[in-house]
């Protein structure tokens, strides 16, 4: 019976040098299930995207993936993680088939099984018939979603996506989104970094929002926005935060005693309205 | 295990793989080191052939003596200088154009009058070495010529005949050698050389690159191993190095007979460790760590440095007797010696070896010490979980 999470995160703590970036944070992921990681920059985000992805930082805490930890089996560890970094991660001077091909190998995939997998991927991004071209004559969509294919040979459980659309104009969003959607359908779970609020709202079953390191809110957006409307006085359905934008803006203020007089007052005002 | 040793060579496979995608630079990289060595030894070929260029040399007659006339028509007819009579006048003004690089003046007295002067070689800064020489054949012919004049009471110009038959000097040199093969071998094999080590340089800098870049990330977080991914980006280098080396020397071999003389199992030990060292210093590069521009000045330098020093452009018998002392502490004279012992010296299977062993330690050290410090992480408590 395999673990239902596909991801769970106790208790983490990450130091760059004497400066804690990550500071005891407790996650979960579900299988098929996409985690939006949101956070001011420095929030410790792409922190917590590296302790996961067992990129050699100085950490504390228990990370498993499908149950296992790197301690215990470093290599179903890591064969369970399909990495998207931010920057293209890929060699531009290979063909796209190529590029696949390398990375499968260093997943101990070869033979016919690689070569089935790399035109299975490349059918996934739509990439097929660009397979023996060079991505460096890519479009910015196409490279994005090479990108992606480059992390799914290995058919991994969870997938860390490090802000996967950046740059990108809407209809490559969106094929981008398309095949998330699908990876979703699949089982795959993600945690994806993100500064398009819109595109975590519509794309992500659960929100977690970090700030200095330290998980400040955690759940669906329903969830969220309760706890939001609770904390700051605002009626039900009546002038109140509808989207994560507002979310995020109210979560990350400084506590009220920290706040301006002026400040504190138009919260005040907006409460006596509503 | 086994499986971390194939992605070490899928990783070595896929730098070769971009190594070739751009066949033009392909071609350059094979014949720059050549075109190099052609250029070098067509330069130093003068420099270091038997019978050097003879020495431009003005004479200045000043003394009417019957001696410094034998004088200067022994060394018009020297052939180790390329000598002409001259006024002084003109004699200056040869060499302040360098036209000449010695002026050799026989003074008023040379031939024994009241005040006795000797002979005067003067010469520019920048030709000391004409200098040294032309006074070396000038003293020579001097005292020839004095002794068959001032020394008839013990045979005169028949005692100075049987001691030059008796004392002559005879020049030895060691090895088998041809001066063409010389020049073109040193050529070869220094220029070829100082690439590899640049190619090492460059192929450290992309790994540099490489490791603040999503690349190295998404490689990272793949179960292959830190040490595979460095041991298969060290093989690559050692692999396009071997192939580069073996062009180049097979290219002295077909131009300037430039062969392997000594032993063969020699030459292939020199040219692995050669290829080895270019590999492991190309991660001492990427190990150096800071900025890409950091890395390039500091590796430039060194490698020019151990270039200069370790005798890769000039022969050695150009460097002072300190630099030639210092080589021996370099892996860059070792891997000359050993590339030159093993072709145009045509040098033991021993001293090949011997070679091959002080640099396959000298990379085995780098290796040891650029993994280190790439491989090396945060010394913070680190544990994720059991």
């Amino acid at each position: 019976m395999p673990d239902p999470l596909a991801l769970s995160i106790q208790d983490l703590t990450v130091w760059y040098g004497e400066c804690v970036a990550v500071d005891h944070l407790c996650l979960e992921v579900q299988r098929g299930e996409i985690l939006g990681l949101l956070g001011p920059n420095g929030s410790g985000k792409s922190t917590t995207m590296a302790a996961v992805a067992g990129q050699g930082v100085a950490m504390q805490g228990t990370i498993r993936v499908g149950g296992v930890s790197e301690a215990a089996c470093p290599k179903t560890y890591r064969s369970g993680i399909g990495y998207v970094p931010q920057d293209l991660a890929f060699y531009e001077d290979l063909t796209a088939r190529d590029n696949l091909m390398f990375f499968g190998r260093l997943q101990s995939i070869h033979g016919r099984e690689l070569r089935d997998r790399v035109a299975d991927a490349l059918d996934f991004v739509h990439l097929s018939s660009q397979a023996d071209r060079k991505p460096s004559s890519f479009s910015g969509g196409m490279q994005r979603r090479l990108n992606l294919a480059c992390a799914l040979l290995h058919r991994p459980q969870l997938l860390l996506l490090d802000e996967p659309t950046v740059g990108l104009d809407i209809a490559s969003r969106d094929a981008i989104f398309d095949v998330l959607k699908r990876l979703r359908q699949q089982g795959v779970a993600m945690i994806l970094t993100t500064h398009h609020l819109d595109e975590a709202q519509s794309l992500c079953d659960r929100i977690a929002i970090l700030n200095h390191g330290q998980l400040v809110a955690e759940g669906t957006i329903a969830e969220l926005l309760h706890n939001v409307r609770q904390q700051n006085g605002y009626w039900t359905g009546l002038a109140a935060p509808t989207r994560l934008e507002e979310i995020l803006r109210l979560t990350l203020a400084p506590p009220p005693a920290a706040e301006s007089p002026q400040r504190s007052n138009t919260t005040k005002v907006h409460a006596e309205a509503a | 295990m086994f499986g971390s040793f194939r992605q070490a060579w899928d990783v070595a496979r896929k730098d070769i793989l971009l190594f070739r995608s751009d066949p033009k630079g392909v071609v350059l990289s094979l014949l720059i080191p050549v075109a190099l060595a052609t250029l070098f030894g067509f330069i130093f070929r003068n420099g270091s052939r038997e019978q050097f260029d003879p020495v431009r040399t003005a004479i200045v007659v000043i003394d009417n003596s019957s001696l410094a006339h034998a004088v200067a028509a022994s060394l018009e007819k020297n052939q180790l200088l390329n000598a002409k009579i001259m006024s002084a006048e003109d004699a200056e003004t040869a060499l302040d154009s360098l036209r000449v690089a010695v002026v050799v003046t026989m003074p008023e007295g040379l031939g024994g009058g009241e005040i006795a002067q000797r002979p005067r070689v003067k010469h520019a800064p920048s030709t000391a070495f004409e200098g040294q020489w032309a006074t070396g054949i000038v003293t020579e012919t001097v005292m020839r010529e004095a002794g068959r004049r001032y020394m008839p009471q013990i045979g005169g110009n028949s005692f100075i005949e049987s001691l030059e038959a008796r004392y002559g000097v005879e020049r030895e040199v060691t090895g088998k050698t041809d001066q063409d093969r010389a020049v073109f071998g040193h050529s070869f094999c220094g220029m070829s050389l100082q690439y590899l080590l640049f190619l090492g340089m460059d192929c450290g800098l992309v790994l540099l690159r490489e490791r603040t870049h999503g690349v190295w990330r998404r490689l990272s977080s793949s179960p292959t191993p830190q040490w595979a991914i460095i041991a298969g980006r060290a093989l690559a280098t050692m692999l396009i190095a071997l192939m580069q080396i073996s062009f180049t020397m097979g290219c002295a071999w077909l131009l300037f007979g430039v062969s392997v003389r000594g032993s063969v199992l020699g030459f292939l030990l020199v040219v692995v460790a050669i290829s080895s060292l270019a590999a492991t210093c190309g991660l001492l590069v990427a190990s150096i760590g800071g900025t890409e521009g950091r890395a390039r000045s500091i590796s430039i330098l060194v490698i020019l440095a151990l270039s200069l020093v370790g005798g890769l452009w000039l022969p050695a018998f150009l460097m002072p007797w300190w630099v030639r002392d210092l080589g021996w502490l370099l892996p860059t004279s070792w891997a000359l010696r050993g590339l030159e012992s093993s072709t145009w010296q045509g040098a033991s299977f021993t001293q090949s070896a011997t070679c091959a062993a002080v640099v396959m330690a000298y990379s085995l050290l780098f290796l040891v010490v650029a993994t280190s410090l790439l491989t090396r992480r945060s010394t913070a408590p680190s544990s994720r979980g059991a």
